[in-house]
């Protein structure tokens, strides 16, 4: 049990306080309700760049990550096609220090020309290491257009290009910061050796004279019914064949979200998952094969990825892959194996729960998705899942017009 | 910029610092079975979940064959004759227990992960996989498989190739801390070959195990009772000695990738383990050079030039050996220049002495890690398996604390001259 507080500044900053006297630490995380699903087509990309600025230092504050690791603490972030979250891990005796860094960038941030180049310059890097250098680098970006068509998930959060990372102007900038980056726009958890009162008056002190921003409108494109199968084919300099296929699946607050999670682990999580034992061991089909969903907060993807063994056709594989599919879809789950998967995501709870960081980060997207609470009444969800639950979202998840399939196939010169 | 209503508060003033003086340090309890298997024990975590690990010396350096080691650890996850890989993972997964296993340059490592509810219909089954491991011949070529296929991947990364080629340079291609697996090496892989080391390795004799989370007596009697007896007691292994290390004397070289976007970069040199006298303050100048984020390297490389998304320098500890890295992966067309500056970071180090700000910075940010690196029992218990494989304890990280406290500008020079001399450097560039 997780247990939590929560009270709201009056310029709308929420705050969830997560008492834990057993660490010497505190958690101070800051998720700010903007990713790169709010990017417009012709500028995508920038959210995660913006993470990047936010580093650069603001009206008092020369360089966001000196003065943090002088009071002995590390920061990072990470951007996501929903949010961009920041976090600072640090002595808890030092906690103002996180308060003071973390008020000062979203009070002002203090971007010019340089630090634009600069950053630019280093997405860039990030943009060839991860995604231009790598064999299968480029896949995302074809997953994300392939599967949307409409709605904003149809860019990755790196960006579509780097034409786009190499266009931006401090304008965009500018706007972007003062839309987005406002106290009523985020969420603060402050986890570990604290205390309330404590977190209370720092939050006043510290946020409390920031203007609240105006309320943001979000009013996404909702992606259409995919009606019939799509497909592509791939021939890059890659070392095997690999196979990509796409479902679209429910939102983060459905049932779907949660039914189709568990089916992907029984399909694919493991050696003793259905499609191992019958596509990799059996069958000989592939080298190997997972399947996930992506999570995202708007409804969101399960996606099979396979590596043909050498040889093997790829058409041939894909066929069996379905055969398999279609059998799970048309026959009940045994108890027992609905029962393991659940048991495994307790397990995963768990554990998940040891870390500091992950409880503060887990607080802020569940409180974003609507109750903070979920930290400890999800696995309810999870444990109500029944097999006709299962049979149900899975007919609906695994029809051939709700399938897109990327063909990767190796360049034999 | 600044942008928004200018607010009320003052906010040009830092709040004042504490400074981490001590660490509160959890120690160990140290048992032993009744077999003789030293175990250490890290308990206190609130949730009921507990992390069990085996570690054998059965590292690379006890290879007789290459991929020995890490097969094996991998082949232990494919189960044993009343539990074969799919009903071994099937009963792990239905008890929501999963196992990790990986073969290093010293030892094997076996890691369970359970809820302590679980652990008794658990622990039988991983004490068969761990005493008769099955190492069926179809699970076998399946697993080979996938690994040569995820090899091909790895070789068209030039990060792989350099970090290859770097330690190839260092310790030479048949030193055991050296060689860098070859697909051929998959085809000389016999199941017997994994039978012979896992019965020579795997052993009660050749064991650790460190438990930590929330390990109360009823755990300990548990693993007692799996673990405890004479029955897996082994022969005493071979002794292993290898002097032929044949790595060059200093070696640059670059190899072009046709098209690549980016170079790798790897330059450093053979050094020393974490036991020489003058590790931890190494481990200081090596954290102002290269080892965090407002580090020299980076601050140059990244965030003034933009060469790079990051850049590090790490001191790497072997049983054995140790060796001096810096890595990145920068832009084709800055290679050089990127390189230029890597070596004026280091000329920069020996020629000026650090300044007393960037010294105290240094000092607070690497307390502050080492008291995040030791949050926990599972985190000390991580912590604790890279000081008892060296024969040291608990102690060694408050002699670290004293180290970080205490050393001088002086001190932090000397060092840098004697030991990171660019003109000592290996040079590996792929991409």
């Amino acid at each position: 049990m997780v247990q939590f507080e929560r009270f709201t500044l009056d310029n709308g900053l929420r705050v969830l306080v997560q008492e834990d006297q057993t660490t010497p630490l505190a958690a101070v995380n800051i998720l700010y309700d903007v990713g790169a699903r709010d990017e417009t087509p012709d500028k995508t990309g920038f959210a995660h760049l913006f993470e990047h600025l936010m580093f650069e230092g603001s009206a008092n504050i020369e360089n966001f990550d000196e003065p943090l690791q002088r009071a002995g603490g590390e920061s990072n972030a990470f951007t996501n096609n929903d949010i961009t979250n920041y976090y600072d891990v640090l002595p808890a005796a030092n906690l103002e220090t996180a308060f003071w860094l973390e008020s000062d960038r979203m009070l002002s941030l203090d971007i010019n020309e340089d630090s634009l180049e600069l950053q630019r310059k280093v997405v860039i890097e990030e943009f060839k290491e991860n995604y231009l250098n790598q064999p299968y680098g480029d896949v995302w970006h074809l997953i994300s257009e392939l599967a949307y068509k409409v709605h904003p998930y149809q860019w990755p959060t790196i960006g579509k290009n780097l034409a786009h990372i190499e266009g931006f102007k401090l304008d965009d900038v500018t706007q972007f910061y003062n839309k987005f980056y406002v106290p009523n726009n985020a969420i603060m958890i402050v986890g570990g050796n604290v205390k309330l009162d404590q977190v209370k008056s720092l939050s006043e002190k510290w946020f409390g004279d920031i203007p609240a921003g105006k309320p943001i409108e979000r009013s996404l494109p909702i992606e259409p019914l995919q009606t019939s199968k799509r497909e592509i084919e791939i021939v890059a300099d890659v070392p095997g064949d690999a196979l990509y296929k796409l479902y679209h699946m429910g939102d983060r607050n459905s049932l779907n979200f949660y039914v189709m999670d568990l089916v992907s682990d029984v399909l694919a999580h493991g050696n003793a998952s259905i499609l191992y034992r019958r596509m990799v061991k059996e069958l000989g089909l592939f080298t190997e094969i997972e399947a996930y969903v992506t999570g995202t907060t708007d409804a969101g993807l399960l996606i099979l990825e396979g590596k043909t063994v050498p040889g093997v056709d790829m058409k041939k594989a894909e066929k069996a892959l379905d055969q398999e599919l279609a059998k799970f879809a048309e026959n009940r789950i045994g108890e027992r194996d609905l029962l393991k998967v659940k048991n495994k995501q307790e397990s995963v709870t768990v554990f998940s729960e040891v870390s500091l960081l992950h409880r503060a980060m887990n607080l802020a997207y569940y409180e974003l998705l609507g109750d903070a609470n979920l930290i400890n009444n999800e696995m309810e969800k999870y444990l109500a899942i029944t097999a006709t639950d299962v049979l149900e979202h899975s007919q609906q998840v695994f029809k051939p017009e709700n399938c897109s399939t990327i063909y990767y196939y190796a360049d034999k010169k | 910029m600044p942008i928004k209503n200018k607010a009320t508060l003052d906010r040009s003033a830092t709040p004042t610092l504490a400074r981490v003086e001590n660490l509160n340090i959890l120690q160990p309890q140290k048992l032993s079975l009744p077999n003789g298997i030293p175990m250490y024990v890290f308990t206190g975590l609130q949730q009921d979940a507990v992390r069990i690990e085996f570690i054998f010396k059965a590292g690379k350096w006890y290879e007789q064959q290459r991929l020995q080691s890490s097969m094996v650890a991998r082949m232990m996850r494919e189960g044993s004759k009343t539990y074969p890989s799919h009903e071994f993972n099937d009963m792990l997964d239905f008890y929501g227990a999963s196992v990790k296993s990986f073969g290093g340059a010293d030892t094997a490592n076996f890691q369970l992960y359970s809820l302590n509810k679980h652990l008794p219909q658990v622990l039988p089954i991983i004490e068969e996989v761990i005493k008769s491991p099955l190492f069926d011949a179809r699970d076998l070529e399946i697993v080979t498989q996938s690994n040569r296929e995820q090899l091909k991947v790895n070789m068209m990364k030039p990060d792989y190739l350099a970090d290859k080629a770097f330690t190839e340079s260092l310790y030479g291609s048949k030193h055991p801390y050296g060689y860098e697996v070859e697909l051929a090496d998959y085809d000389n892989l016999t199941r017997n070959a994994l039978l012979s080391y896992h019965q020579e390795f795997y052993n009660a004799s050749n064991c650790t195990i460190i438990v930590s989370g929330n390990v109360d007596d009823y755990v300990l009697k548990q693993l007692e009772r799996q673990f405890g007896s004479a029955n897996w007691l082994g022969d005493k292994p071979r002794t292993h000695v290898h002097t032929e290390i044949d790595g060059t004397e200093r070696l640059t070289r670059h190899e072009p990738i046709k098209g690549s976007y980016q170079s790798a970069i790897r330059i450093g040199k053979k050094l020393f383990n974490k036991t020489h006298a003058e590790y931890q303050q190494l481990s200081v100048v090596n954290t102002i050079l290269g080892g965090y984020f407002g580090s020299r390297l980076m601050s140059n490389i990244r965030e003034d030039k933009g060469f790079t998304y990051g850049i590090y320098s790490g001191l790497n500890s072997m049983r054995n050996g140790g060796h001096f890295i810096i890595s990145t992966e920068v832009g084709v067309d800055v290679r050089q220049a990127a390189i230029d500056e890597i070596y004026s970071e280091i000329t920069r180090l020996q020629e000026e002495q650090v300044d007393a700000e960037e010294l105290e910075l240094v000092r607070n940010y690497m307390m502050g890690r080492l008291q995040n690196g030791l949050d926990g029992p599972f985190k000390v218990a991580g912590m604790y398996k890279g000081l008892y494989l060296y024969d040291l304890d608990i102690d060694y990280l408050y002699s670290l604390v004293e180290t970080i406290n205490t050393i001088t500008p002086e001190h932090i020079q000397e060092l840098a001259n004697r030991y990171f001399d660019p003109a000592t450097m290996h040079e590996i560039t792929v991409g």
